[in-house]
């Protein structure tokens, strides 16, 4: 985690703990991860306050053929998993995810916003914002909504986010390239979306 | 369902974006009324006033959907421009400009008008519109795509009673009463039905969850037996993504596929395009934003949700930040008849 690239879109991280900045490059780490099989490079760890990482995931949408396994979900399944036998589930959720904060690369999206507040998550610290499906404060405010299933939790970005721009940005150039003809010009629109 | 006699469906009704179900809103403009012979020397000056910062001609800023001209009881009237955006003593000077003098005895004057803020979206919100003042309008493909027939509904009630029965299975099971169907419209065809698993099993797997995932795995199922079936013949050839739709004739036009040149990153994604969902409660958000990353084609649902998001707390399927916009028709649902 300490060999960091260089790179010049290095961001600030001010305001964010030594511990937060850890947890926020193993993210990123997992961003690289899926940029290296060909998926959107996002990346996430969930973080339990006592128990550390208990999860972590990336976009895994071109794999499984299913559009909503993001790296959330991903990491939410792996905590899932850690329910002991003859704990309820809606114990064990709530127990657990109230005690969890969320490290993502990529602003949730709309339906992991509401996925996490369904859970009743702590807290969620990302990276760079989503213009075009943000659900905690760029697009959507599903994080504090008044109605809704679930508990409102905070969201808060900027955590390397030109770290996280740069892996979306060299993705989407790459796909640009490799897309027939035709369709470039559609690509450059997702392209410039971080700026 | 043994009581049919007396269980009728109900209609299922559209729920359209705020853009097609706003009334009147009106922006103020002013308005020269000029003889008929002063209207070639007036619009030249008019399209000066139209030129913004970037020096590309505006023609009336966000007011485009209006014509500019009318004719009324024998003179021209011509918007100059919105209210908030000029001032009548700039106006005047404008109209002596073009040698109509506003304070003479040719008639012509300078008056405010209410006319619509925005372009009509609907038939009825042109003709209640064009009212206050002439405007253009053209026929939204969604509107056209809307309207259902009889077949459709027919199919709808269809599918929409196979959602009620795994809703049933759900609340059988202990699980929250929701039910889903993915079908294809085209072929008839069930691709995919779930039951709501949120209390029993994964609290994110709600019906609508889980049908997408089916999809996806029954796809991934059918590739993997295709990639075995083909491992010792072709070991190779760039496969194209296969679809539901293709699992009779084994995918044959698949690389035909419209959707095959959308970028590779979000291949998986796409794998719903096409189909229609039937849901028995209306989606939450998060369910609705799946739909999106799915790229469903419509969405029919029962009951309404408070916190639903295709029409109670949101409407997803048509705000416009969104890459993707979907149908969505909502109360089809069996109701006990009075
Ligand atoms: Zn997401
Ligand atoms: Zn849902």
């Amino acid at each position: 985690m300490s060999d960091k690239p260089e790179q010049a879109a290095t961001t600030a991280a001010g305001g964010f703990t030594a511990a937060e900045q850890t947890y926020m490059r193993q993210a990123l780490a997992l961003a690289e991860e899926a940029y290296a099989v060909g998926e959107v490079p996002v990346g996430c760890v969930f973080v339990h306050d006592e128990l550390g990482v208990v999860g972590q995931g990336r976009n895994r949408t071109n794999e499984t053929l299913n559009g909503t396994r993001h790296a959330e979900f991903e990491a939410i399944d792996q905590i899932l998993a850690l329910r002991p036998a003859g704990t309820p589930l809606a114990d064990f959720v709530r127990d657990t995810f109230a005690r969890t904060d969320l490290f993502v690369t990529v602003e949730p999206c709309v339906m992991c916003a509401s996925a996490l507040r369904k859970l009743g998550l702590r807290r969620a610290v990302y990276g760079c914002g989503n213009d075009k499906f943000g659900g905690c404060g760029s697009v959507f405010t599903i994080h504090t909504d008044e109605v809704g299933e679930g508990s409102k939790y905070e969201a808060v970005g900027g955590l390397f986010r030109g770290e996280a721009i740069m892996a979306l940005r060299r993705f989407y150039v790459r796909e640009n390239d490799h897309a027939p003809a035709p369709k470039r010009k559609g690509r450059r629109v997702l392209k410039t979306t971080f700026d | 369902m043994s009581d049919q006699g007396q269980m009728a469906w109900s209609t299922p009704e559209p729920v359209h974006s705020d853009e097609r179900t706003r009334g009147f809103d009106p922006v103020t403009v002013f308005v020269a009324t000029v003889p008929p012979r002063s209207l070639s020397a007036l619009l030249p000056w008019v399209s000066v006033l139209s030129v913004g910062d970037n020096g590309l001609e505006r023609p009336l800023g966000a007011l485009q959907h209006l014509k500019r001209v009318r004719p009324a009881n024998g003179m021209q009237q011509v918007i100059l421009a919105p209210v908030a955006e000029s001032t009548l003593s700039e106006l005047e000077l404008l109209l002596a400009r073009s040698g109509i003098d506003t304070h003479g005895d040719s008639g012509a004057t300078i008056d405010q008008v209410a006319v619509s803020r925005w372009a009509p979206a609907t038939r009825a919100q042109f003709d209640d519109w064009k009212e206050r003042w002439p405007m253009s309008f053209r026929l939204a493909a969604a509107e056209r795509s809307d309207a259902l027939s009889d077949a459709e509904v027919a199919a709808a009630q269809r599918f929409m009673q196979l959602a009620l029965d795994a809703a049933e299975d759900a609340a059988a099971a202990g699980d929250e009463p929701v039910g889903a169907v993915m079908a294809d419209p085209k072929s008839g065809v069930v691709v995919a039905r779930a039951s709501d698993l949120r209390r029993t099993h994964h609290p994110l797997m709600h019906a609508t969850m889980a049908c997408i995932e089916a999809v996806a795995s029954a796809e991934r199922a059918r590739r993997a037996r295709e990639a075995a079936s083909q491992a010792d013949e072709q070991p190779n050839a760039g496969e194209k993504r296969g679809r539901h739709d293709n699992d009779q004739d084994d995918g044959q036009d698949e690389v035909a596929e419209p959707d095959e040149g959308e970028g590779r990153a979000d291949l998986g994604g796409y794998l719903c395009s096409g189909l229609d969902l039937y849901v028995t409660r209306e989606p939450c958000a998060m369910c609705a934003m799946a739909l999106v990353h799915s790229r469903i084609r419509r969405v029919f649902y029962g009951e309404r949700s408070d916190e639903g998001a295709l029409g109670s707390a949101h409407k997803l399927h048509v705000h416009p930040s969104l890459n993707h916009h979907y149908l969505v028709f909502r109360d089809l649902r069996r109701q006990l008849q009075p």
